[in-house]
């Protein structure tokens, strides 16, 4: 019984108010993500539940056990948890084995023992044969694949990973996300994983916690983040949301009617008939039309060739209305052409504007 | 139930994790600093401050500073000081610009020859200058004194010109460092501009040196000030008194009751240099930028060069490897005066001074151990101070930090008078005095050297990543263990050329353990200086000239070090 459990925990550095009064529960053996752009605090709470840091309000409790409250935090190296850091932290002047081995030899196991699990964890990231190799030999990826055997060789309940795939090229961060989920599936144990990357916390995470400003602004599926955003800020960062605003019109069957800048669509979400509130609209859900009624007139601004699509930047005719991206996947109408825009789906953010 | 069990398990751990083994260590420390550094200190400006016999307020300040003798060593020691840093930039601008701005050849032999007296002690410095002005070298040039008369040295003007080379090579590491920060394209902007390698070098580079001239000038400035060895051995014979002779002379003719008033003394000297270390820091907060773009193309001298180098070797010679020979020549001669031929040389200086007089022999003990031990415990108090204030980023050991720098700025008179007032009377519990035992040399020396290795000790450690120590935290580790397994592997070179640079200075010490010690505790330095006080200065040669061994070898093993360390660990290696 991993499970992590964090109520009301809030954390001050002197002015700013780096984690504002967070409650979340990670389940046992779950793989949970913390999401958000650079000083939303997600690294504060990553090192509050690893107790480096001791929270001004709240608890952090792990299996079920306070290891954090004011004033009080049960340090680091008794909380028998795993982590990764961004700078991967190996000890230059150890080698790949005694990387690790470190922790085991702290907890003093015996050293035949000691042998097995270090090979084994090399073994499991693919570095058999670097064992005897100093960190600074290594390439990048390598490093990272090092770091991870070192969480892993103590066999922690708990693995906390902070942001480990920033300092890597795009194409090793494929890979190594495909081995993050490899391992999780492996060794069954609860993963925390920090990242300012929507498309790695979606692929790689069962439920993703987007924060903001200190704050959970959502803690949901990758899907219901994508579909149902709970706030303007969860739709904007996850899957390139675009957010407008609109009027709520009615039901109609399943879906609720709003009115999008003088055009009725029908969307998801609920809605009161004549509540304003906001719309959030992915591109795909955009598409141009011949119609002349029910749809959006505007013009094309900028176009993007992207191989399978081009994308459209559109500005709507409408009074400071934003701009809408359209994907386009054949010959695109010229910059400056005028367009309509058909809505397809939509959710209604359950936030009132 | 839940909540019940929970509750228990966080109220069991909350006793458990309150006090924990870094709190301790903390206290551990800031009772050592205080122990050695505030209290002593504070002790000092306590007694300075206290009212007179008859209750005037600052009673005992006033008096003391109302005699003529004292007023007399404060002129003498502004003068003879603020003259000498005269002489010490005019040598080390010059050697720097040199160094640093033309292209002449064999830069580290002649950096080397530059910072020799560096390493040199002051006492064997002023020693090696009087063997130099009273020797039979001179003789051919006809400059040797005339057998009867006194040293021209034992005057103003010798303490001038012996302190100013001493420091000279403040102002060169100062203005080196400062003209290899300046930014290339100005110098090229000027001479785009057309201006001549001179024009360039006036118009544009001393202007931008000169807050690294002024900076390396207040240094040498404070530096004097606080100097003993050289007024000791050139101004007492010359009857020119300075604040840190006046202060040892008192001491040893009145004993421990004149405390108060020396230590009233002890705190006008004090003032003197925090007023020069104040202009410092402005300076370099103000004026000094960090290091610029690519370093400065030298000047291409052409055919000019030999004329450059031929007057700069000469003046370094003159000034540093000169003396020197004079000494070691002096340590082989069978006798003061004596011309020192193939047929006169003799090991009679080093048999008697190492042999026959147990003083010495004892003292090479003292200073030995007593560097030993202070460089030894030294570095085992930086380690985890400098962990706690940087990777641990505690305040209070920040604090300690900056605390541990004020007992090596201030001058070394002025410190040891501070441990006296303290360690005189007998300690509690054990009901005996440090005093008139090696004890207070060594209470003095860890209080004075502690920042000679904290400072490359804080360079390495800020230079660590900090997820290093948390990744051991993580692993399991105690913080005894990620100090020995993580923390001390990763900066073990700059603390080891922390405490060789402790070892190397505490072994020639002189100005705090001419007040400190006693018979039986002897150091180095103060055999030099009785020696030589006692005329016997063949023997004082030979002392003279194995510490300088002794003091080289340990430069050359620091250097060896020097290129696994950050920067700006070694003095010499700016």
């Amino acid at each position: 019984m991993a499970s992590v459990s964090l109520e009301g925990v809030s954390k001050r550095f002197k002015a700013t108010r780096a984690v504002e009064s967070i409650s979340l529960t990670v389940a046992d053996g779950e793989f949970f993500a913390l999401l958000g752009p650079s000083g939303c605090g997600k690294t504060t709470l990553l090192r509050l539940v690893a107790g480096f840091e001791t929270p001004d309000a709240g608890t952090v409790r792990l299996a079920n056990e306070i290891v954090g409250a004011p004033g009080f935090a049960l340090p680091p190296e008794e909380r028998r948890v795993g982590m990764v850091f961004q700078s991967y932290a190996l000890w230059p002047h150890m080698s790949v084995a005694e990387n690790v081995a470190f922790a085991l030899r702290v907890r003093r196991v015996g050293s035949d023992e000691r042998r097995r699990r270090v090979a084994s964890a090399l073994a499991m990231v693919g570095l058999e044969g670097m064992a005897k190799r100093r960190p600074h030999e290594l390439s990048g990826g390598q490093r990272q694949r090092v770091a991870l055997a070192r969480c892993l060789a103590v066999r922690p309940a708990i693995v906390l990973l902070d942001e480990p795939l920033a300092n890597l090229d795009v194409h090793l961060r494929e890979a190594m996300q495909q081995e993050f989920a490899r391992f999780h599936r492996e060794i069954g144990a609860t993963f925390i994983y920090v990242t300012h990357d929507q498309a790695e916390a979606m692929a790689l995470a069962s439920r993703v916690a987007v924060m903001n400003d200190g704050r959970v602004e959502q803690a949901a599926a990758p899907q219901a983040l994508y579909r149902e955003p709970a706030t303007e800020m969860v739709a904007r960062f996850v899957g390139h949301g675009m957010v407008v605003p609109v009027e709520v019109i009615g039901r109609e069957g399943p879906r609720t009617l709003v009115d999008l800048w003088g055009v009725r669509i029908a969307v998801r979400g609920e809605g009161n008939a004549g509540e304003h509130r906001s719309l959030c609209l992915h591109a795909e859900n955009l598409v141009l039309t011949s119609m002349t009624t029910a749809a959006i007139q505007g013009r094309v601004v900028a176009s993007a060739y992207q191989g399978a699509a081009t994308v459209l930047t559109i500005q709507p005719n409408a009074a400071d209305a934003p701009q809408l991206r359209v994907e386009y996947a054949s010959a695109p109408p010229a910059v400056g052409a005028a367009v309509a825009v058909a809505v397809r789906d939509g959710f209604i953010i359950r936030n009132v504007a | 139930m839940a909540n019940a069990y929970s509750a228990g398990a966080y109220s069991a751990v909350k006793k458990r994790s309150s006090w924990g083994p870094e709190d301790a260590l903390i206290v551990a420390l800031a009772i050592y600093l205080v122990l050695f550094a505030v209290w002593p200190l504070a002790r000092l400006f306590y007694e300075a401050l206290l009212p007179g016999r008859d209750g005037e307020v600052l009673g005992v300040l006033l008096a003391q500073w109302r005699a003529p003798a004292a007023q007399a060593a404060l002129i003498n020691t502004v003068e003879a000081s603020a003259l000498a840093t005269l002489v010490s930039v005019a040598i080390g601008v010059i050697v720097a610009f040199m160094l640093v701005l033309t292209d002449i050849r064999s830069k580290a032999a002649l950096t080397f020859v530059a910072l020799l007296p560096l390493l040199v002690p002051s006492q064997i410095t002023a020693l090696a200058w009087i063997e130099l002005s009273s020797s039979s070298m001179l003789a051919p040039l006809g400059l040797a004194p005339a057998p009867g008369t006194t040293n021209p040295l034992y005057s103003k003007w010798g303490i001038v010109l012996v302190m100013g080379i001493e420091h000279s090579t403040l102002v060169f590491l100062a203005v080196q460092a400062g003209l290899r920060n300046l930014p290339r394209d100005l110098v090229e902007a000027a001479r785009l501009g057309g201006a001549r390698p001179l024009r360039v070098a006036r118009s544009v580079i001393l202007p931008m040196a000169l807050p690294a001239i002024l900076a390396g000038a207040a240094l040498a400035f404070v530096t004097s000030i606080g100097n003993f060895g050289i007024p000791a051995l050139l101004g007492i014979p010359g009857r020119y008194t300075m604040l840190t002779t006046l202060i040892y002379q008192h001491l040893q003719g009145f004993g421990p009751r004149v405390l108060g008033e020396v230590a009233a003394l002890a705190l006008g000297l004090a003032a003197l240099a925090v007023v020069g270390l104040l202009l410092r820091s402005i300076v370099v907060r103000k004026f000094m930028s960090e290091a610029g773009s690519a370093p400065l193309e030298p000047f291409q001298l052409g055919r000019g060069r030999a004329w450059i180098e031929a007057p700069l070797w000469i003046m370094l010679v003159v000034i540093a490897v000169m003396p020197l020979l004079a000494l070691l020549a002096s340590s082989f001669a069978p006798a003061l005066g004596v011309p020192l031929r193939f047929d006169t040389v003799t090991l009679a200086n080093y048999r008697f001074a190492l042999l026959e007089q147990g003083a010495t022999l004892r003292a090479f003990g003292n200073s030995i151990l007593l560097a030993f031990t202070t460089a030894l415990i030294s570095a085992a108090v930086a380690l985890p101070l400098a962990y706690l204030a940087t990777l641990r980023q505690s305040r209070i050991a920040r604090a300690l930090d900056a605390v541990a720098d004020a007992p090596y700025a201030v001058p070394g008179t002025v410190l040891a008078i501070a441990i006296i007032l303290v360690f005189l009377p007998p300690l509690p519990l054990l009901k005996i005095s440090l005093y008139g035992t090696i004890g207070i040399i060594l209470v003095a020396y860890l209080a004075r050297f502690l920042a000679l290795v904290l400072r490359p000790t804080m360079a390495a450690m800020s230079l660590i990543n900090k997820n290093l120590d948390e990744a051991a935290q993580i692993a399991g580790a105690s913080i005894w263990m990620r100090l020995r397994a993580v923390v001390l592997p990763a900066v073990s070179p700059s603390v080891m050329a922390g405490a060789l640079l402790i070892f190397m200075t505490a072994l020639n010490e002189l100005t705090v353990s001419a007040l400190l010690w006693s018979t039986g505790s002897e150091t180095l330095g103060v055999v030099v200086f009785a020696l030589q006080y006692e005329g016997n200065s063949p023997a004082a040669a030979a002392v003279a000239a194995i510490s300088v061994a002794m003091t080289l070898g340990l430069a050359a093993s620091v250097t060896a070090l020097g290129r696994r360390l950050p920067e700006g660990v070694v003095p010499w290696q700016a």
